[in-house]
């Protein structure tokens, strides 16, 4: 109902006609004389007086004059200083600014969700990616169209965060960077926002950028900007519309052993008497089809030559071809966006309309996004009232029909005639036929995965709505206040329908089904199929109230602040409830006794029916003050600080450690303004630092004793409530700080041919939170508290020049960031087996916190092919004593498991409309453990590692391999030395051709129809392939399960 | 309109500040709680998972099964030093999660106990919740002391100290380590109170209850060779409960017979499954299982044999693969039949087997025990004892216990392939080391 209300207030307020009423102000708009683009920020003095005034984002100002003064001043960075002079009664006067030959060709605005400022005004680090950057790459997401872009931020292969800026400045909260969409913190998934609705996104990396979001910046913020109208343009349509088809994944890019080592293995361990335990088992397992065989031929069922035939047809098949056949296929996304906007003098308005259906590598699976979105802006009563209000509208579905087959790596989907064929599952054959046959009342118990296809209806809905308004005042010239509310809710609904045919469902009913001494059937659990529901909400509300205050002074000085609150409450649920019986054509379902516990057919154990039913729901609620203020010296110097106190409800806290105030400072300053500067070389020259804090939160830490609360059907008395302990109490907690320093070079040549960014950073984490091992008499086994401390050293480069500026045009945009860091603090050291974990966080001081160590490998023994290792100093085969020896003091540490050297080299030919941009990645100073053979495995028959051909079978092998013997029994210690040792280090460097991108525009006027402004088509292909590496492990270093496949879109961009 | 506009702010601004306190004090998750009320305690109590689940490692001491190399491989390296008596069971991550859940219940025993310190609710449930703890710790600490601890005859008398003694839920203390008296006693003084403060029975027996404590205290008595004292109190619990189950009446049908939270159960317990506790390479020792008659229902309801002859074990109390470790009247009945006879009283002692045994049999076949000497009498006492409590957990006690007793003792042997273990508990003070990683952490 509240709902409603809002949307019946906002669009009442949208069609409103309003008009303007002038006074005794001029306006009007300040341009760039060359490409029309409004420039924000631009100082306009009354000349002679103290009174002036600035441009707004839009370019636009306006100015209240006295009478007797009529010239007016218009300064502007890089841009020729404009006097002008007023005609009598004018209230209008538009500006074109001129840039001066050594200017940024460019004004870049940088927002940080807060405020707009202008990039030369910036003391912070922030990279600003333009709509061209953003549209460059072809992705249904909008984080994808970052990668390789942005200086200081990595998609990381290894570890939980998938991205991260400048490292990782945490250990056990939250690392993943904040996301602020159109001001206000996003709280639905990223997978929402359509790339086609972003206008330009800001990354905020340091103190001076972030501090404004306080605790939740320090992991970085990302600023993303949807589409507004430009002041002052005219109606426009753009359309663009493409589609991507991405391969099939590569099922046999995983090295394994070959299939006939693999029957040979099974044959042997059945000899051995592995299987007997399996073969015996009361839970009627089953057991891989070699050894039905093996075991049919020792029961005289079959003879020893059929037994060997058969075997010898289960060496030349494939499972894996049989999905590829049967389940993969090459994906296709297509991508349709459409765009309308306008802008009057008073009203703008941006409307969106984007449709994104993509089907998923696995046949009968899909996805699909439609998403509306709907902005106005209104300047009134003399542009001192502005008013904004904006809808935007997510649908999301997603279908999934099939689920993968499950077989042994030698099972069949069809017999020779091409018909599905069943695979033995959870049961052995040999069950199953008996129990068919003395039961013949029971449900087929067979799984016959190709009838499995496209039989389930699973169907994930979801709908985000997100509505924004703000209103603005002008309260006198210079001060403004401002206050800004957001809505959002998402709400989902997953049915997951698997209908009784499906083996899933047959199983369970089958499993369930008890026969009484006379042989009666009776079903625990209904016939028919099986829905699982389940619904979520999330809903928030966020307010800003802010007072901006800005003022130009006659000297040229300019002071710019603003401060303020905001508070946020967040609050979510999910309910899950499954229902028996169900028929879909009827919609009945049949209520189920979830409480008793029954036999199970197959293996007699107690077990009640699994009911899924579950409640979840959270709030977060966060209080923020905030306040920025920055002071301009004339064009030189600029001197800026923030502050900020954030609040949340965090859980069992004493109310004063529920805050934490963190600062930043800056200072900035233009060398190339100071009259003593000659450099001709570099006309533009801008050194800055800032200093200062941001932080971080890690809600599920408490002060006191926290439990959580359960009901499980499996409890011995069902459905009791019970309670577990969740966290032991810990009165010191604090929030973690993260303490900054950056120190920014900005330069540019004559003309702008070549322009860039040198930046340099020490980022400090303080009282960051881990975990500490406590003796387990206390009741835990690790213990969460502020131990560590981290520091971070890094720079960050870019380069972008202008090689060839003729009819043919040249541009090579370039950037490299190196991160270093280091744990300086840890009160505990783990086990020096838990740093064998390559992709977990190991910190130990000194190191990164993702560190790769292994056992140091003395080479296989010539005699037996068995790895070596150290034992003081002394080759030795004994493993456990070197596990049980190993400290930091003698793990080999190969180096940091995430580049520390890594960036982009993009390069941009275009001719008269055709331009081509290729991007090379490069990641380097970093290692990577390789996959391997483990013989325990192969001693329980699994379809191991593809090393396992290239082990060691006769002395010389050691030359040429350094993958151990096949051991006579397996040895745990000898496989974790293995594993776990230098050998299988590998240095992960390598350059990648990331992806291309061709297309050709067709300028205004080369074509006759008038409708079309623009019209652009553009291909590109993405995950090329690698150019280099420094390994000579065929798998690509970043990518090691699965390779990232090669895709190739094709589109078409029209304005008109 | 200024002043008026800047006014309005501030007061939104105030009225914002002021209703921010209460805003904050919401709970971020709806399932989370500081648990403070007696409802809370008692959920905390009644995790089963953790409360009523007890160490595999006493079971993998005794001499209760048999295995063969399959069943070895099928061990963890902690577990074979377990079973073949090698006196550490340091874990690859230190401890093993039995160890830590020990400790855990401990934790959660001390956090109801200072909770309910401060609760002035009505008398009977702050009782109740009081008893349950105490219970509770008693509980942990004594499966502790039967691990760590030499048997309490042979070391009462030591000065070591092993265990460590903790007596609240603080983590950050200077935690002692007790002596094998000192931790006997802290056990039974609790027990002592808990059956001062807890209810006659339960509402559910996986809930502890003055008859379940006079059973454990009982348990703890014969631990301690402190027989009189275990007559006193099993007879105390079969006041409350002496209900038996005639076995005639089970159905054989099922592959785990016994009914699940059957009327003979005092107080539930599940030993920790792992996939050789539930797998068909846990045989039972033959020994014993050879010594049943045909007549007798325990070897009809107790055991399945697999194709190759070879025996497991499918009568567990909990009617399922899980095994039972819990308190039933059947083992009260043999404590207080083995503490008569030791006391002299063998009529009372042959009453009590008779007539426990007497539902163990078909039906009209059984042929009551009689016994001319003591030293007759406790070797079928202890002979059905070993049959009747086959996979309970309580052998690894008696095997310690019996060790003083030359004419009762029992070394022990082992060996499968490569692997063999011995134990003579009546040679030198045997127990378990407490793990290296608890040593270095409690910086002992």
């Amino acid at each position: 109902m509240k709902n409603t209300f809002i949307l019946i207030i906002y669009f009442l307020l949208a069609w409103i006609p309003l008009k303007g009423q002038t006074q005794r102000t001029v306006t009007g708009k300040v341009t760039d004389m060359q490409d029309k683009i409004s420039l924000p920020g631009v100082a306009i003095m009354v000349k002679g007086t103290s009174i002036g005034t600035v441009s707004g984002e839009d370019g636009s100002y306006s100015i209240r004059l006295m009478e007797d003064r009529d010239v007016l001043l218009f300064s502007y960075l890089g841009y020729a200083t404009q006097e002008l002079e007023l005609s009598p009664g004018q209230t209008v006067l538009n500006v074109e600014l001129s840039p001066t030959d050594f200017g940024l060709d460019q004004v870049e605005v940088l927002a940080t969700g807060y405020q707009e400022i202008p990039r030369e005004r910036a003391n912070g680090s922030f990279v600003g990616i333009d709509n061209e950057l953003v549209n460059r790459r072809v992705s249904t997401g909008i984080l994808d169209r970052l990668e390789d872009v942005t200086p200081g931020l990595i998609f990381n292969r290894e570890g939980t965060e998938s991205i991260s800026i400048r490292g990782r400045s945490t250990i056990q909260a939250n690392a993943e960077p904040l996301i602020v969409v159109d001001n206000f913190p996003y709280d639905g998934p990223i997978e929402n926002i359509n790339p086609n609705d972003v206008e330009s996104v800001t990354v905020l990396k340091d103190a001076a950028a972030a501090s404004i979001w306080g605790a939740r910046a320090g992991n970085g913020v990302i600023v993303i900007t949807t589409k507004r109208a430009k002041a002052g343009q005219d109606f426009r349509v753009s359309f663009n519309a493409n589609t991507t088809v991405i391969e099939k994944p590569d099922l046999f890019y995983n090295p394994k052993m070959s299939i006939p080592s693999l029957v040979e293995l099974q044959r042997e361990l059945f000899d051995r008497g592995l299987y007997n335990s399996s073969i015996n088992s009361r839970n009627q397992s089953s057991v891989p089809p070699v050894v039905e065989v093996l075991l049919k031929a020792r029961n005289g069922e079959i003879s020893q030559a059929e037994a060997d035939a058969l075997l010898e047809g289960f060496k030349s098949r494939d499972f894996r071809n049989e999905l590829d056949q049967y389940y993969y296929r090459p994906a296709v996304n297509q991508q349709y966006a459409l765009n309308l906007s306008g802008a009057g003098t008073v009203h703008q308005y941006n409307l969106s309309l984007g449709y994104d259906r993509n089907s998923s590598q696995i046949v009968g699976n899909e996805n699909s996004r439609l998403t509306l979105s709907q902005n106005n802006a209104w300047k009134l009563l003399d542009d001192k009232l502005d008013i904004g209000a904006g809808i935007y509208w997510v649908q999301g579905k997603d279908i999934n029909r099939t689920n993968l087959a499950r077989g042994v790596a030698y099972d069949r989907l069809t017999d020779e005639e091409g018909n599905p064929i069943a695979i033995s599952e959870a049961y052995s054959d040999r069950y199953l036929d008996r129990i068919e046959a003395e039961h013949p009342d029971l449900l087929n118990w067979r799984y016959v995965p190709l009838e499995e296809i496209g039989l389930l209806d699973n169907k994930s809905l979801s709908a985000d709505l997100r509505l924004n308004a703000n209103l603005g005042y002008r309260i006198i010239p210079d001060l403004k206040a401002e206050v800004r509310y957001q809505y959002w809710s998402n709400m989902t609904e997953t049915r997951n329908h698997i209908p009784q045919e499906a083996y899933y469902v047959r199983d369970l009913i089958n499993q369930f089904s008890e026969y009484d001494v006379d042989g009666i059937l009776t079903r625990h659990m209904p016939l028919g199929g099986i829905l699982d529901h389940e619904t979520g909400r999330g809903e928030s509300h966020s307010f800003r109230g802010m007072l901006s205050y800005e003022k130009l002074f006659t000297n040229g000085n300019r002071i710019n602040a603003i401060g303020g609150f905001e508070f946020k409450n967040l609050t979510s649920y999910q309910d899950e409830i499954r229902y028996f019986g169900y028929d879909d054509e009827l919609g009945l379902s049949v209520a189920v006794d979830p409480n008793t516990r029954y036999r199970k057919l197959y293996n007699n154990s107690l077990g009640s029916l699994p009911a899924n039913q579950s409640h979840t729901g959270s709030t977060d609620r966060f209080v923020s003050y905030f306040a920025n203020a920055s002071y301009q010296i004339d064009t030189r110097f600029n001197f800026s600080a923030s502050a900020r106190k954030d609040q949340s409800n965090l859980f069992g806290v004493n109310a004063n450690q529920r805050g934490v105030p963190l600062w930043s400072v800056g200072a900035g300053y233009t060398l190339s303004e100071e009259k003593w500067y000659k450099m001709k070389a570099l006309p533009y020259l801008r050194l800055r630092m800032t200093y200062g804090y941001n932080g971080n939160v890690d809600k599920r830490s408490t002060a006191y004793t926290t439990a959580r609360y359960y009901i499980s059907s499996s409890s011995t008395i069902p459905n009791l409530p019970i309670a577990a302990i969740t966290s032991p109490p810990n009165p010191n907690l604090g929030w973690e700080k993260i303490r900054i320093a950056n120190l920014g070079l900005d330069f540019s040549s004559k003309n702008s041919r070549i322009s860039g960014t040198l930046e340099f950073y020490q980022k400090n984490g303080e009282d960051l939170i881990g975990d500490i091992e406590v003796p387990a008499s206390s009741g835990f086994f690790t213990f969460r508290g502020n131990f560590a401390n981290t520091a971070t050293f890094g720079y960050d480069f870019n380069l972008s020049t202008l090689n060839i500026d003729r009819q043919f045009q040249w541009k090579t945009d370039f950037f490299w960031s190196y991160v270093n860091e280091k744990v300086t603090r840890y009160d505990y050291t783990f086990p020096p087996s838990n740093f064998l974990n390559t992709g977990a966080i190991n910190p130990y001081e000194g190191r990164p916190l993702f560190g790769v160590y292994g056992y140091d490998w003395a080479g296989l023994n010539p005699e037996n092919g068995n790895p070596l290792g150290y034992l003081d100093g002394v080759p030795t085969e004994d493993y456990r004593g070197i596990l049980n020896a190993a400290s930091l003091d003698n793990l080999v540490y190969a180096g940091p498991g995430r580049p520390v050297h890594f960036g982009s080299i993009r390069n941009t030919f275009s001719w008269k409309g055709l331009e081509l941009s290729a991007n090379i990645s490069f990641r380097l100073g970093y290692y990577y453990r390789r996959a391997s053979v483990s013989y325990r495995n192969v001693y329980s028959g699994s379809f191991e590692h593809g090393d396992y051909e290239k082990r060691w079978q006769t002395t010389g092998d050691e030359l040429l391999t350094q993958v151990p013997s096949m051991p006579e029994v397996a040895n745990t210690f000898r496989d974790s030395f293995y594993l776990g040792s230098e050998a299988l280090i590998s240095k992960g460097d390598h350059i990648r051709l990331q992806d291309m991108r061709l297309a050709y525009s067709f300028r205004e006027g080369r074509l006759s129809n008038s409708l079309i402004r623009n019209l652009s088509v553009y291909t590109y292909a993405n995950n090329l392939g690698i150019i280099w590496k420094a390994t000579k492990d065929e798998l690509d270093p970043d990518f090691r399960t699965s390779r990232p496949q090669r895709s190739f879109a094709v589109g078409i961009n029209w304005n008109f | 309109m200024r002043t008026y506009i800047l006014q309005v702010t501030l007061l939104v601004t105030m009225l914002l500040l002021n209703s921010c306190d209460g805003f904050l004090d919401e709970k971020p998750s709806k399932s989370l709680v500081v648990p403070t009320t007696p409802e809370d305690m008692q959920a905390l109590l009644d995790a089963d998972g953790l409360m009523n689940t007890d160490a595999f490692t006493l079971f993998l001491q005794s001499d209760d099964f048999e295995l063969e190399e399959p069943g070895v491989a099928q061990l963890d390296d902690w577990q074979r030093n377990a079973v073949f008596w090698k006196g550490e069971i340091d874990s690859p991550e230190g401890v093993t999660a039995e160890y830590l859940n020990i400790y855990q219940k401990i934790f959660v025993s001390h956090y109801v106990m200072e909770q309910v310190a401060d609760f002035n609710d009505t008398q009977s449930q702050k009782n109740d919740l009081m008893g349950q703890a105490l219970f509770y710790r008693a509980y942990g600490y004594f499966t502790l002391a039967q691990l760590f601890m030499p048997d309490y005859r042979i070391a009462k008398d030591s000065e070591e100290e092993i265990i460590p003694l903790r007596s609240k839920s603080q983590l950050d203390v200077e935690v002692p380590l007790a002596t094998v008296s000192e931790l006997y006693e802290a056990i039974v003084a609790d027990l002592d109170q808990a059956i001062s403060l807890l209810p006659e029975t339960a509402k559910y027996v996986t809930r502890p209850s003055r008859v379940a404590a006079y059973a454990l205290l009982s348990r703890v008595n014969m631990a301690m060779g402190e027989y009189d004292k275990a007559l006193e109190n099993s007879i105390a619990a079969l006041a409350i409960n002496s209900e038996l189950m005639d076995y005639n009446g089970i159905d054989t049908v099922n592959t785990y017979p016994i009914p699940f939270l059957n009327e003979e159960i005092i107080f539930n317990g599940i030993q920790t499954s792992y996939s050789f506790s539930f797998s068909s390479n846990l045989l039972v020792n033959s020994e014993i299982y050879e010594s049943y008659d045909s007549m007798d229902l325990r070897k009809v309801l107790y055991f399945t044999v697999n194709r190759d002859g070879s025996p497991n074990f499918t009568g567990s109390y909990n009617g399922n693969f899980e095994l039972f470790s819990g308190i039933a009247v059947d083992e009260l009945m043999l404590t207080a039949a083995e503490c008569s006879v030791r006391a002299g009283d063998l009529q009372a002692g042959m009453d009590y087997l008779n007539k426990l045994l007497e539902t163990r049999w078909v039906a009209g076949y059984y042929v009551p025990y009689e016994a001319s000497t003591q030293q007759e009498a406790m070797e079928i006492i202890l002979m059905e004892r070993r049959k009747s409590l086959l996979f309970r957990s309580t052998r690894w006690m008696d095997l310690k216990r019996l060790s003083n007793e030359p004419s009762l003792h029992k070394t022990l042997k082992r060996e499968v392939g490569s692997f063999s273990g011995n134990l003579d508990l009546s040679l030198e003070p045997y127990a378990l080391k407490i793990p290296i990683r608890e040593q270095v952490l409690e910086g002992k």
